[in-house]
């Protein structure tokens, strides 16, 4: 049962990460959805499978991206948000993804019952 | 209930991804669109830079054989080309990887469309835009510069440059600011580097004073107006020394067309381009300890982040140049190369002038030339909005040029505008700065400036052989006594110009006896140069830059710097003085703190200086309580006030006079009580700035600001501390200041010397954005090295490699 989590988790996280690379950034909602109806687990865990997995995505990708360049991009959204540490710009990148790819996991998981 | 379930779930969903995805209108700022912009693979994420770069290929067609370009510690980009064109490329292409949203923003500012950008808001700006007619004249200009096909290969092949960065970039490389208010870069053309021309000619000579005037006329009478309105300054030191024998013989100007007057009533924002301003000099080999000549340069613009300027240098087997250019247009503007160094300072002459319309018919269709009925033709400004609708305007153009104050209101005055920049000259005038960076010699620096059409500029000089030169240079229109100084009539066309002064007659000088050329945006020529011009010219820093130049001996590059940094002010020298002497001595007992402060004072607007924020407050006061009946009419009838200069003639000349009676009382006051009572609330004044900002230092009450194109905060430079004033050779104020300075001594190798308060890059995440802000605020400057051998600079950032692609 627990295997099938992490798995949901692991196919979010690469099929976000490949298709975000050319698409606009809400095909994880398509993404998070189908593989939550595949995965068929309660509502609750979908959602956290789904927030896991985009949370982690999006946010080890920016630290990445972050980093890469200089660590140079986060005091500066900090400051064009007001004065806030470029941690927790980065922390609400990946609540950002956390929070919609849970809810579309949740859908989607909601969706299979209805079929 | 499943379903009920799931259609909330999944709802919410949607509208939390929508929400994340638009700008939401709450309240007065709109939430920025979240998930867009913080998306980590598309988004700003992608924007960052560092200072770690890898090296870079492109491989073009347009190319013809290989361009090295190294980016040194600063990120200054060094191009090494085979030949001219390819270099031009490469400039399009560094300009543009560095400046792409500056560029692309700027020139869709000019056109009038920003409403596609921001939406619908900005409706009356881009019609403000059109009804000034920069498009118009930028496709004017197009059409002339195609006359010359040889030499737009030229400009062409830096478009295409440009155009090469822009194509190599997938969304995710669009720059931050375009990622933020959701546009996209667009492909350059030499229209749009006619945009960026027709912007700058707008920034600098677009100045005029004609409704002011004839307002101050109307209202004063044609005896006071000449009493408070002079001409010309007798203290004045104009750019071509005093003496210097004019040898031509003028070409004959039609006399001015009669004007009758009435009161214009303009609702334009009048807003006198106070500030914007340069200082250039050289001095020859007898005044330097080296033998060779020193040139300087010091541009005073609104300051911006990114910087307008960016530092460029170019090499190809003919020539090496060094300096700045202005992204959007090929070439150097202020720079040097192994033989030579220029520099500009703008020409204050009078080249737009408003006509007032006598319209023949109650419709507005048909207006009255020379005793017949003449159509208007319109010319059909489409603004697109970002909310999808199109909102047409057509703009009346009259034989004139755009009728740009066209009020629905009958009592205002139809206004057209008449302006040099408007129509086109058939001169190459893009290939000024290309030419320069090629020059050799005096021929050489005198043969580029032949094709410069406009903002005219006083185009300084100098040469390793020895020569140092000024021109003013540029299409001035030959022009009667007063013509252009007040609103013409529009129904004779005889109000308008038709002769310009031959480029040869226009003023300028070659290796002075006083060993120095220099020129501050004072007036162009003495009293007897044949030629009558009008316009807006400064008083102080030229007489400055002069007294002190003709001090100087055995001139060093380190002397020239704390020149461009003097802050010493010849008009707080003038009325300091005067004012002190008219202080009742109660008012000097109990304030004598202030007193004494600029009892003592040097008359340094230094950032530590307390006098010299007293000076500028009580100044201020004072004046505007001299000149109140012209203020107190500002929101009926738009007016002029006197000069200072002028000013502090009236006051040793009539203090009694009826100037300096203050209206609102019934008291009449002379010009000690109008002195003292403004003593009274300049303290209350300082007194304010001292709980404000903790002290009376210039530094600390004026800051400097130096704003992003989009006025983000966390993209400015905000509250730089630094000394100087407008009045100063140092000429700093709120929001302006020397955009760069440089400094250049030529000799075996030329040594350059510079620093603009900015940095290379455009990105405002980037270290090399602003990086020169604090050095620049302190008077500090970088070396410029212009090596002829690439592996000659020290630290190299990376490298660009380019190639002629099949």
């Amino acid at each position: 049962m627990k295997n099938k989590f992490y798995l949901g988790v692991i196919l979010m996280m690469i099929c976000s990460l490949i298709f975000q690379q050319f698409l606009a950034w809400w095909i994880i909602i398509p993404i998070c959805f189908i593989i939550a109806l595949i995965i068929n687990k309660k509502s609750t865990s979908s959602f956290f499978m789904g927030f896991i997995a985009l949370f982690l995505l999006w946010f080890i990708s920016t630290i990445y991206f972050n980093w890469s360049t200089g660590s140079t991009m986060a005091p500066l959204l900090g400051n064009l948000f007001g004065e806030l540490p470029g941690i927790v710009t980065i922390i609400v990148t990946g609540l950002i993804g956390g929070l919609i790819g849970g809810l579309s996991a949740m859908s989607g998981s909601l969706f299979r019952r209805l079929i | 209930m499943k379903y009920i379930k799931f259609l909330l779930v999944f709802g919410f969903t949607v509208f939390t991804a929508y929400f994340l995805d638009h700008k939401i209108p709450i309240g007065e700022k709109p939430t920025p669109p979240l998930g867009k912009i913080l998306n980590p693979f598309l988004g700003l994420w992608q924007n960052g830079e560092g200072s770690e770069f890898d090296d870079q290929t492109l491989n073009h067609p347009s190319l013809k054989e290989d361009v090295t370009i190294i980016y040194d510690a600063r990120k200054v980009p060094h191009i090494y080309a085979q030949n001219l064109e390819d270099a031009l490329f490469a400039q399009g292409y560094v300009e543009a990887a560095d400046r792409l949203f500056q560029m692309d923003f700027s020139t869709k500012a000019t056109e009038g469309r920003l409403s596609e950008i921001l939406g619908k808001k900005m409706i009356d700006f881009d019609k403000e835009r059109r009804r000034f007619g920069l498009a118009y004249a930028a496709e004017n200009a197009v059409k002339s510069w195609n006359k010359f096909p040889d030499k737009i290969a030229s400009l062409q092949t830096y478009v295409e440059g440009v155009n090469a960065y822009i194509s190599s970039l997938s969304p995710k490389d669009h720059p931050i600011e375009h990622k933020l208010i959701g546009d996209k870069p667009e492909q350059w053309s030499i229209y749009r580097s006619a945009l960026f021309f027709k912007s700058m000619a707008e920034v600098l000579c677009s100045n005029e004073k004609d409704v002011r005037n004839t307002n101050t006329l109307k209202f004063l009478g044609e005896e006071e107006f000449d009493y408070l309105f002079p001409e010309i300054n007798a203290k004045e030191s104009p750019i071509i020394p005093k003496g210097t024998k004019w040898e031509f013989d003028p070409i004959q100007i039609k006399p001015n067309a009669e004007t009758e007057l009435s009161y214009i009533k303009d609702l334009r924002d009048q807003r006198p381009n106070e500030g914007v301003g340069s200082n250039n000099w050289a001095v020859d080999g007898s005044k330097t300890a080296s033998g060779y000549p020193i040139l300087c340069n010091d541009p005073h613009l609104n300051l911006t982040l990114p910087s307008i300027w960016y530092e460029i240098h170019i090499h190809t087997p003919e020539f090496n140049a060094y300096g700045v250019s202005l992204p959007g247009m090929p070439g150097v503007m202020i720079g040097f190369n192994d033989n030579i160094a220029w520099g500009e300072t703008n020409v204050g002459h009078d080249v737009l002038d408003w006509l007032e319309i006598e319209w023949a018919n109650e419709e507005k269709t048909k207006y009255m030339l020379d005793g017949k009925e003449t159509n208007i033709e319109y010319r059909v400004e489409k603004i697109k909005t970002k909310e999808g609708n199109t909102v047409l305007d057509s703009v009346k153009y009259t034989v004139w040029g755009p009728l740009s104050h066209h009020h629905v209101k009958n009592d205002y005055t139809d206004l057209a505008m008449h302006w040099l920049s408007h129509s086109g000259t058939d001169l190459p005038e893009f290939m000024t700065f290309v030419e320069l960076m090629q020059a050799k010699n005096y021929d050489g620096y005198a043969k580029a400036l032949e094709s410069y059409v406009s903002p005219a500029q006083n185009f300084a000089f100098a040469a390793k052989d020895g020569d140092i030169a000024i021109h003013v240079n540029g299409i001035l229109p030959a022009k009667a006594k007063g013509h252009g100084r007040f609103v013409q009539k529009g129904n004779i066309s005889e109000s308008g110009w038709d002769t310009f002064i031959p480029r040869e007659q226009i003023p300028k000088v070659l290796n002075p006896e006083r060993g120095f050329i220099s020129s501050a945006n004072q007036r162009s020529a003495d009293v007897d140069y044949p030629y009558y011009y009008t316009g807006g010219f400064e008083d102080y820093r030229g007489r400055s830059v002069n007294q002190n130049l003709a001090e100087m001996e055995n001139i060093v590059v380190d002397d020239m710097k704390k020149l461009q940094w003097n802050s010493h002010n010849i008009k707080a020298q003038e009325f300091t003085p005067i004012m002190l002497s008219m202080l009742s001595s109660d008012r000097k007992e109990k304030y004598s703190t202030e007193v004494n402060e600029l009892e003592s004072w040097d008359f340094f607007f230094k950032q530590e200086s307390k006098a010299a924020t007293i000076f500028e407050i009580w100044y201020t006061q004072f004046y505007k309580m001299t000149w109140d009946e012209m203020y107190s009419r500002w929101s009926e009838y738009k007016m002029m006030t006197p000069e200072s200069w002028r000013f502090l003639e009236v006051l040793l000349d009539q203090p009694n006079s009826k100037y300096f009676d203050i209206e609102d009382t019934d008291k009449r006051e002379n010009a000690q009580d109008v002195l003292n009572l403004s003593f009274d609330k300049a303290i209350d004044k300082l007194n304010e700035i001292k709980d404000k900002k903790g002290s009376l230092k210039w530094g600390d009450y004026r800051k400097i600001n130096i704003g992003h194109h989009l006025e983000v905060p966390a993209f400015s430079a905000i509250d730089v501390v630094t000394d100087g004033h407008p009045s100063t050779i140092n000429a700093t104020n709120w929001g302006f200041g020397p955009s760069w300075r440089m400094i250049v001594e030529l000799g075996e190798q030329p040594k350059g010397h510079g620093v603009f308060p900015g940095g290379q890059a455009g990105n405002p995440s980037s270290p090399y954005y602003k990086n020169s802000v604090e050095p620049w605020s302190k008077g500090e400057y970088y070396t410029l090295n212009a090596p002829h051998d690439p592996k000659d600079i020290k630290e190299q950032l990376f490298e660009l490699k380019m190639g002629h692609e099949k």
